[in-house]
């Protein structure tokens, strides 16, 4: 049975039709994104590592090793099932750095974009066994599809020739499905919807190939039990021992290939950036493999019971053949076209991403010209590599030239990829490995595998004195390979730990091997930038990357980071930077994304500003949520009990860096501030909007600690009052700064009210005595007004009228007293400051004073100078004086004296207000500026007068001071002492 | 750190377990379908152990 050459190029080609379609349909949006984003579809695309070794060379290793070939699947499954201890760490890195592949990865962790490139090297080298074997099962499927060889043309010469022809038709796929989407801003939609497709058609093939076999062949379930049974030469295949060397170093070789492929890490970490969908791969790939993997040894023993005479790879077309169904055999014919097809796609963009990012792009070989995209540029260099890769794996077909089977080809591919477990085990458990442990290790395990391995596939003879020293191994027969590979990974394991512990490992290889090793990947440093907003990062980028391209790309981490155009918050800066640097990686590797943000955006080498992110740790710490555990949990829990009292303080609290970075900024100070934190957090002091920018700015100048009143100006707000204090966070003078900030605005108005009710009080106590004051010239005018009545001669009623307006006079400068004494500052805050006469102003108090005719009879004397003037509310001060010698009077005894004397010093005047009363105790003198403290008898004093007085000075930019006692007691006296500023008329001064 | 504590119980208890686990693969008179359900137990494991996790850990 046999097909002509154009029904076979048609199917290809319609197969690869119908998988662009897929993508195409995906891409568009046509296919529901419930389809395209589900789980499933990503653990599909997984399954592109059950290339054509899942669909062709199982089947020889089934006969081989027997249950050996689970091994293949094993291995793979191993690796998802303890995902967690290399497939999440490596994820988390190509998450948040953008690394697309294991060069990636790996020139993160050594910093050396020499490691990117030897890693690039060595995978293509040993890439391509993997290649030809793909492209030996089509071309080899065809030939036995097309019959005898010689009904077209010799055998060696059409098989090439259809080689090259299945090679041409998936470089146009290979470019069509790969190289749309450049940057790994977005999964790949059509590309790992279409390897999905070919997963599930696979798997339907070798699952029906299966059941029909067994059918047709066995009769049934029962009939190949009972064949089994039966036939000793198909029972000894399941009954070859697993264990032994080989069989542990096929585990270790599939386990490694599970991760190091570049095809399979492209499609687990390239193509997904979600770790629940890495999740479900753990279950979900294991699962689909196992359902791979079932048919093939019911497949294997009905090949041997139709005794055909192909080679164990093409079993399934052999059944077909015997059988002489077509169905079967094209079953059989897609299950190996769509798994080498798809394995030659996704192996060779992976392989053209590496050769582009650590080939090309260092040795600075794309120009950035003004007039072309760099996206362009990179899309056609993708195009080339991809087109000459494949040709190469054509090329490497042609050497080895079908002399050897694809089992052989396969496991050679996989041997040379288990080189670079030991670089991807120690990225994230071993801080020690450095760069030149990885490449020595490399080297000499890549020779071994080359000289041991790769040679002898490609026919070509092994140096003697290899083939002697190894030829002391090599007698294992079919375990040959296994001693070889097990050689060749232990040399280059023993060297690259022998090597790492002997050379020094430099300070950015450990600082990438922290990040590597952290749970929380990102090292938070809050470094200063050379730049100060997002507008200046793309002028700076466009040196490196070209106008257009740089525009983009901070265009593109702006959106990306939820940030406006206009950002300048350090902090903001810092996360635009990683972030940019992030995807630079992802278009052009890590080494060339390295090297061009650190060129064009540098951090200032400032002392200072480089210590950790509080603010941005805090936020990750948060978005962490509920996933720490035990001791983690812990503190987590205490980070943010802390965090929240702080944050609930009745008191505003902020934080700054020592270059005035804002880094806490608690609800109370939003309250009392009215300034959202998300808009200052991790902003600089000088961008607080005024007055606070001043105040904060000014107090943190400033050598005293604490403000205990300041008015704030708020615009429409009115005014408010602050208390302020501050505090190093570290105990260190350079360190964090503290501030904080208590709205005392209400004990302020209540301080005015009380100072009010006080003064209301005293005119109580002065009504007695005003009543006796105005009586008298009332008494008088009303006498006058009745001599007046009689009076005729006109000099006595002029005289009469003279006394009776003094009389009257007198009263209205009582009044007048009462009335400026009552309403002094009764407007809440109204401190008027003016040119003051002080003598004026002690008469008015003593004269209010002298009111009271109940209150015991004192000698006030005024020594000041009547010419000093002091800057000060009249009405406050003469609420000072009454209140200071109204004190002065109950302290004192009848007839006693107090005097109020001034002098002037450093053009402030020095104002005592001396009594002979019973003086203040020490103890005492601390508190009887507090409010409602008092040594009078209850209901004789408010406790409310020195604190006034208190208050009145420090609002007027005065101070006072207690001196007591003044002599031996009883009349041990005090001295009240007042600072004033003093001022004159035509003075310029401003409030 | 990444080290999953019921991993780390699941190999211990598969390591005491192996040579039972073998005996029972490789009896006389099995059908040559038993190291697939093996296998089967092992992906159930592996879904229940997802299931219960966090949606995203990263």
């Amino acid at each position: 049975m046999s097909f002509s050459l154009p029904e076979i190029l048609l199917a290809i080609v319609g197969y690869l039709l119908v998988l662009f379609l897929v993508a195409h349909l995906a891409e568009r949006g046509i296919l529901s994104r419930r389809i395209t984003h589900h789980p499933a579809t990503y653990v599909l695309s997984l399954a592109v590592i059950a290339g054509a070794m899942a669909s062709n060379a199982i089947f020889e290793l089934a006969y081989r090793y027997g249950y050996g070939y689970l091994l293949y699947y094993l291995g793979v499954v191993l690796m998802f099932l303890v995902g967690t201890l290399l497939l999440l760490p490596l994820l988390r890195l190509c998450r948040v750095y953008q690394l697309a592949s294991l060069a990636d990865v790996l020139t993160f962790r050594f910093r050396s974009h020499r490691v990117g490139a030897a890693i690039t090297l060595a995978m293509c080298l040993t890439l391509m066994p993997l290649l030809a074997l793909q492209i030996q099962a089509v071309a080899d499927s065809i030939h036995i599809l097309a019959g005898a060889p010689d009904r077209l043309m010799p055998a060696v010469q059409r098989q090439d020739t259809l080689a090259l022809l299945f090679c041409i038709i998936i470089i146009v796929f290979a470019i069509l499905f790969g190289t749309r989407n450049l940057t790994s801003e977005r999964r790949n939609i059509g590309l790992v919807t279409a390897v999905a497709f070919e997963s599930l058609v696979k798997l339907a093939a070798m699952l029906v190939m299966m059941w029909l076999a067994v059918q047709q062949v066995f009769g049934g379930f029962g009939g190949l039990d009972a064949w089994l049974a039966t036939t000793p030469t198909a029972r000894a295949v399941i009954e070859q021992p697993l264990h032994g060397d080989a069989a542990r170093v096929l585990l270790l070789v599939f386990f490694a290939g599970a991760v190091c492929m570049p095809h399979i890490f492209h499609m687990a970490f390239a193509e997904n950036k979600e770790s629940q969908d890495l999740r479900a791969a753990s279950w979900g790939l294991p699962l689909y493999l196992l359902l791979l993997a079932i048919p093939v040894l019911p497949l294997a023993w009905a090949g041997m019971r139709l005794e055909h005479d192909l080679p164990a790879g093409y079993t399934g077309l052999a059944i077909g053949m015997a059988l002489e169904s077509p169905g079967f055999i094209a079953l059989a014919f897609v299950a190996g076209l769509s798994a080498a097809s798809t394995a030659i796609i996704v192996a060779t963009l992976a392989l053209a991403n590496m050769c582009l990012n650590h080939l090309i792009l260092p040795q600075q070989m794309l120009a950035i010209r003004s007039d072309q995209s760099l996206y362009s540029q990179l899309k056609w260099l993708r195009r080339g590599l991809i087109t000459v890769l494949i040709l190469a794996g054509y090329g490497f077909f042609m050497a080895v030239n079908g002399k050897q089977s694809l089992a052989e080809l396969g496991l050679v591919a996989f041997a040379g990829t288990v080189q670079f477990l030991p670089g991807i085990v120690a990225t994230p458990y071993w801080a020690g490995a450095n760069r030149k442990g990885l490449i020595s290790g490399l080297v000499v395990g890549l020779a071994l595998w080359f000289l041991l391995m790769l040679l002898p596939v490609m026919g070509i003879e092994q140096p003697s004195w290899l083939a002697m020293i190894a030829g002391r191994w090599f007698s294992h027969g079919d375990n040959a390979w296994a001693v070889a590979s097990i050689m060749a990974l232990g040399a280059n394991l023993a060297l690259f730990i022998v090597v790492s512990l002997l050379t020094t490992t430099t300070e950015e290889e450990r600082v990438a091997a922290e990040i590597c090793s952290m749970d929380l990947l990102s090292r938070p440093s809050r470094r200063t930038l050379t730049v100060h907003s997002a507008g200046e990062f793309s002028q700076q980028l466009a040196a490196g990357l070209g106008e257009a391209t740089a525009h983009a790309e901070v265009a593109r981490a702006l959106r990306e980071l939820q940030f406006n155009e206009d950002e300048t918050r350090p902090y903001a800066l810092r996360r635009l930077r990683s972030r940019i640097e992030a995807n630079l990686s992802g278009l052009l590797g890590p080494a060339v994304a390295f090297g061009i943000v650190n060129r064009c955006i540098p951090f200032a080498n400032k002392p200072g500003g480089t210590g950790g992110d509080i603010f941005l740790i805090e936020r990750r710490l948060d978005q962490a949520g509920g996933q720490f555990t035990g001791l983690a949990a812990e503190l987590d829990n205490l980070r943010r009990h802390y965090r929240q009292t702080l944050d609930n303080l009745p008191i505003g609290v902020c934080s700054l860096t020592n270059d005035g970075e804002l880094l806490l900024w608690n609800r109370s100070m939003q309250r009392i501030t009215g300034i959202a934190s998300s808009t200052v957090l991790g902003s600089l002091l000088s961008s607080l909007p005024t007055p606070w920018r001043e105040i904060i700015t000014n107090f943190l100048y400033e050598d005293a600690d604490t403000i205990l009143k300041r008015e704030v100006t708020l615009g429409e707000g009115g005014s408010r009052w602050i208390s302020m204090h501050k505090a190093s966070a570290g105990g260190d003078q350079d360190g964090d700064q503290i501030v904080l900030i208590e709205d005392i605005s209400d004990y302020e108005l209540l301080e005015q009210e009380l100072l009010h009710s006080e003064r209301l009080a005293s005119i109580g106590r002065l009504a007695a005595g005003v009543a006796h004051e105005i009586g008298n010239p009332i008494t008088g005018i009303a006498c006058l007004a009745q001599n007046l009545e009689y009076e005729e001669d006109p000099e006595e009623v002029h005289e009469t009228a003279r006394d009776i307006l003094k009389q009257t006079e007198r009263v209205s400068r009582i009044v007048d007293s009462l009335v400026n004494f009552s309403h002094a500052g009764s407007g809440a805050g109204d401190v008027r400051l003016e040119p003051c006469n002080l003598a004026d102003c002690v008469d008015e108090a003593i004269h209010l004073l002298q009111l009271d005719r109940q209150a015991k009879a004192l000698d006030f004397e005024n020594h000041c100078d009547r010419e000093l003037l002091v800057l000060a509310d009249a009405q406050r001060l003469l609420q000072v004086f009454v209140n200071l010698l109204g004190n002065a009077r109950d302290a004192s005894e009848n007839g006693g004296r107090v005097v109020v004397s001034a002098s002037v010093s450093d053009s402030r005047a020095l104002i005592e207000v001396e009594d002979q009363g019973c003086g203040i105790p020490i103890e005492l003198q601390n508190q009887v500026f507090e409010p409602f403290f008092t040594t009078k008898e209850p209901g004789e004093g408010t406790g409310l007068g020195l604190a006034l007085v208190y208050s009145i000075m420090d609002d007027m930019g005065g101070s006072v001071q207690i001196q007591s006692p003044l002599g031996p007691p009883p009349a041990a006296g005090t001295r009240i002492c007042l600072q004033l500023p003093v001022c004159q008329y035509d003075s310029l001064f401003q409030v | 750190m990444y080290i999953n504590r019921a991993l780390l119980l699941v190999m211990g208890l598969a390591f005491i377990f192996l040579p039972a686990i073998e005996q029972w693969l490789w009896q006389a008179d099995t059908g040559w379908y038993r190291p697939f359900l093996l296998w089967f137990a092992a992906v159930l494991a592996a879904w229940w152990n997802q299931f219960r996790r966090y949606p995203d850990e990263l």
